[in-house]
């Protein structure tokens, strides 16, 4: 029996990059830091929807986001440019300037902060939602075999992070804890990546056989289901178009406030439409 | 419908001295199955490589001799036409998946093949249901089971509709449920469809049971081909190990070996059973000897739980208390999404003996193995026995026994490859009492020691990675027992060996006197060799007792010796049971 996500059009490959775009542009052109506030909240919550709340990158996401963010931001706003306020100054470091903390140099730093942490948590999500098969889309026929190698090593590195993890529990169980300093620590991480090396080699030779009996490399390569361009892919696009636009006046310097909540909120509302029909 | 005709085929790899194929000659008639049966390096991966065409376009080599599919030469079709004539299925399904997705995945060759995308959605949805999984087009290739992965390529190599299909142990990496609704499938493609099928397989019994002809192969050659019951009646006279464990059966103890000429082997449970007859219910007269329990009830199906044993002597040792090496209470052991791999398990290794854990896909076998050897954290309970160190030990003290509480582990995983980094099997076998700091001549007597113990001496100077599946599985035993471990934690070991591999890997186990904990799916070896068995279901041991006690209660698992002589025998569980009570020869 057909289940919901099974009835549901996934979006066309396009408008998930078109999406990603919008998301880039408009994150680098707001400049309210409230605004990018609660658009990286969006980016935080799609990403703990999407990439699984109890995931390890979902936990990364929702919960490394913040600290590092009042971090960045506690240690960039020491090093603003002088303005009329000035709420403490420190001392004078070579190379670097004299620390200086003001209104102007903190709300900078935020929106430093923030568009730097929007972009990471987006691209984390943006990673759980993108699959293979967009890559090669995206590619086009004329890059076909770059696109098809681009998806292997896609889902190649999980799996070779996995065995990573894998092996090196084996060679602990098997010889112990690496002790007697660097040398030994060195000679145990060579047999680790020597053994991933092999197993590797190894699955590309046979991965390469099958491709072979499978017929591979032939002229005339047709796609199995090409994705459609449907109404709901032109609804994105449109968006997306008015999302650049307000970008674009917004970073010019003309935009107003509730002009660039409207410019991130398209892209959150996008991210999160085309993620549910992604994921769920 | 194509036909397949080898003659006089001879392939020598690139480098090689030895040919892989030496006058090899076989006759395939359209719409049969043929079943390769050799012990491993035999030649039979080679063959399948030569009939389709990847020896040695892809692998390099020297060929001669005749290979035809329906007449033309696979060597030289051009690929389309290769393609449409042959599919492929190899081992390892997760190494032969091209794309995420189940549909893509299958559609792969016809978009090599240029297939129109109209014709690919009939022909992807039919494959699909041809190996029942319709309902998972769109799943995670990544997200399957392994039987289900390997059905997914069985449907790969279906899906542009090919006259001949060659498997090259397909079920090895699979578990005995999975393989059995693999051969159904495969069975299906014959009979319904008239699809030729060639295949190389180690779980030879069931096969035996169904395919048209059966070719034994051995260093190369041909030693025997023609029906399966010729060819178990000839490797029952010849090489008794290597024939199909039914056909080794006996209709009653003692009885004389097919006495007439119509007596041919059995193949099946079935067929068995008919033979034995009446007595298949009933104790054999004055056979008060384990194979007949005298005075259990005809024609029951389920022994006595109380059963005992055919062994003796050493198999039957037991401490009346037992010394516990190492355990689990209420071990739970939670993944991420919330999967409890182990619920509040109890368990416990006792020390010299050796213990089987048997159960069902998913039940968490390899977690509770992982779980023993302290690689997996508890979310809840505790390891309990080893009140110390668990692990290697430190430098310099391989073969000295570890200190109080202490416990060396040697954990063999379900792919060796995972243990496998040297250029020498000589070096694979030193590299943990190297990376110990043990000083060389130790080193060297513990690599001679452990490559005799395991028969492999003449292995040393060869690349491990240059070996065959079972033979990789020696070298990372015979790498483990080097540093002479407390404790043998082993998931899956006899995968990819054949009987007398399994037979040898049981014997080293039972002599060394280690302690050993075995999750397997291969009944037989564990009704062989096993002390005591714990059936492990959805996380907790649902059931504990010997070889006798578990596999007298339970029907679907109890190995197929087992089976058969269900009511006639009730003690005899495997082969060498059946042999010493003179079932079988």
């Amino acid at each position: 029996m057909a289940g919901p996500s099974a009835r549901r059009q996934p979006p066309h490959p396009l408008a998930i990059g078109l999406c990603a775009l919008t998301w880039v542009v408009v994150v680098e052109s707001l400049s309210s830091w409230p605004v990018l506030a609660l658009m990286c909240a969006g980016a935080v919550g799609l990403q703990w929807r999407d990439g699984g709340g109890n995931s390890r990158p979902g936990r990364a996401a929702a919960g490394w986001a913040l600290p590092f963010l009042l971090l960045y931001v506690a240690i960039g706003s020491l090093f603003g440019t002088v303005s009329e306020t000035v709420w403490w100054r420190g001392p004078h470091l070579p190379g670097l300037g004299t620390l200086v903390l003001g209104p102007e140099s903190l709300e900078a730093a935020l929106v430093r902060g923030l568009r730097l942490w929007n972009l990471l948590v987006f691209l984390s999500w943006f990673g759980q939602v993108v699959r293979p098969d967009d890559i090669t889309h995206w590619l086009g026929r004329r890059f076909a075999r770059a696109g098809l190698t681009v998806q292997m090593v896609i889902g190649f590195v999980p799996q070779l992070l996995r065995e990573r993890e894998r092996v090196e529990a084996l060679l602990r169980l098997r010889a112990g804890n690496p002790t007697g300093g660097i040398r030994m620590r060195v000679r145990h991480l060579a047999v680790v990546y020597q053994t991933l090396l092999m197993n590797g080699l190894e699955r590309a030779w046979t991965l390469a056989e099958s491709m072979y009996t499978r017929g591979y490399g032939g002229p005339g390569r047709t796609q199995y289901r090409p994705p459609r361009w449907r109404r709901q892919d032109s609804g994105v696009a449109a968006g997306c178009a008015l999302a650049l636009a307000l970008a674009v006046w917004s970073g010019l310097g003309r935009a107003s406030g509730w002009e660039q909540g409207l410019a991130a909120a398209i892209p959150v509302v996008a991210g999160a439409w085309m993620g549910g029909r992604r994921v769920a | 419908m194509l036909d397949v005709v080898v003659e006089d085929l001879t392939f020598i790899y690139p480098g090689a001295v030895v040919p892989a194929l030496n006058g090899v000659s076989l006759k395939v008639p359209p719409g049969s199955a043929l079943l390769l049966h050799g012990e491993t390096g035999s030649g039979k991966s080679t063959l399948l490589g030569c009939l389709s065409g990847a020896c040695p376009a892809f692998s390099g080599g020297t060929i001669t001799g005749r290979v035809e599919i329906g007449g033309r030469s696979p060597q030289a079709m051009t690929p389309a036409e290769r393609v449409r004539r042959i599919g492929v299925v190899y081992q390892d399904p997760e190494a032969q998946q091209v794309h995420s997705t189940v549909a893509r995945e299958v559609a792969f060759t016809l978009e090599n093949l240029g297939v129109p995308p109209r014709e690919m959605e009939w022909r992807v949805a039919e494959a699909l249901a041809m190996v029942g999984l319709s309902d998972r087009a769109e799943d995670a290739v990544a997200s399957l089971s392994g039987g289900l992965r390997q059905r997914v390529a069985l449907a790969a190599a279906l899906v542009h509709q090919p006259a001949v299909l060659l498997l090259d142990e397909p079920a090895s990496q699979i578990d005995p449920v999975a393989a059995e609704e693999l051969w159904d499938v495969l069975r299906r493609l014959r009979d319904d469809f008239s699809i030729t099928l060639i295949l190389s397989e180690h779980r030879i019994d069931r096969l035996y049971g169904w395919v048209d002809q059966v070719a034994v192969m051995e260093a190369g050659r041909v030693a025997a081909t023609g029906s399966p019951r010729e060819v178990a009646a000839w490797l029952c006279r010849t090489s008794p190990a290597q024939a199909p464990v039914l056909a080794r059966l006996r209709s009653r103890p003692g009885a004389p070996d097919h006495p007439e000429e119509d007596m041919a082997p059995a193949l099946t449970v079935r067929e068995v059973r008919q033979r034995i007859g009446p007595a298949a219910g009933t104790p054999p007269p004055g056979s008060d000897g384990p194979g007949g329990q005298s005075g259990a009830p005809p024609n029951r199906l389920i022994a006595p739980a109380t059963a005992p044993s055919v062994r003796s002597g050493p198999l039957a040792r037991g401490p009346a208390t037992p010394d516990i090496l190492v355990g689990l209470d209420r071990a739970t052991v939670v993944y991420s999404g919330g999967v409890r791999a182990l619920d509040e398990c109890t368990a416990a290794l006792v020390r010299g003996r050796v213990t089987a854990i048997i159960g069902p896909n998913g039940a968490g076998k390899s977690t509770l193995l992982r779980a023993l050897a302290g690689a997996v954290p508890l979310s809840g309970g505790r390891v309990t026995g080893a009140r110390g160190h668990v692990g290697p030990v430190g430098p310099g003290e391989p073969g000295v026994p570890a200190g109080p509480g202490a416990v060396r582990i040697a954990f063999l995983p379900q792919n060796p490859n995972d243990l496998l980094s040297q250029e020498t099997v000589a070096e694979e076998l030193g590299l943990a009492l190297r990376l110990q700091g043990v000083d060389r001549r130790r080193v060297e007597q513990a690599v001679a020691q452990a490559a005799e113990a395991f028969g492999i001496t003449e292995w040393l100077g060869r690349h491990p990675r240059d070996l065959s599946g079972g033979e990789r599985t020696r070298v990372a035993l015979a790498a483990l027992s080097a540093a002479a471990p407390d404790l043998f934690l082993l998931d899956e070991p006899t995968r990819g060996l054949d009987p007398l591999q399994k037979q040898s890997l049981g014997r080293w186990l039972r002599a060394s006197g280690r302690t050993a904990a075995v999750a397997t799916h291969d009944l037989d070896f564990v009704a062989e060799f096993a002390d005591a068995i714990l059936f492990l279901d959805r996380g907790r041991v649902a059931l504990a007792g010997t070889p006798a006690e578990v596999f007298g209660q339970a029907l679907w698992f109890a190995p197929v010796v087992a089976r058969a002589l269900r009511g006639a025998a009730p003690g005899v569980l495997c082969l060498a049971d059946a042999v010493a009570a003179g079932w079988a020869r």
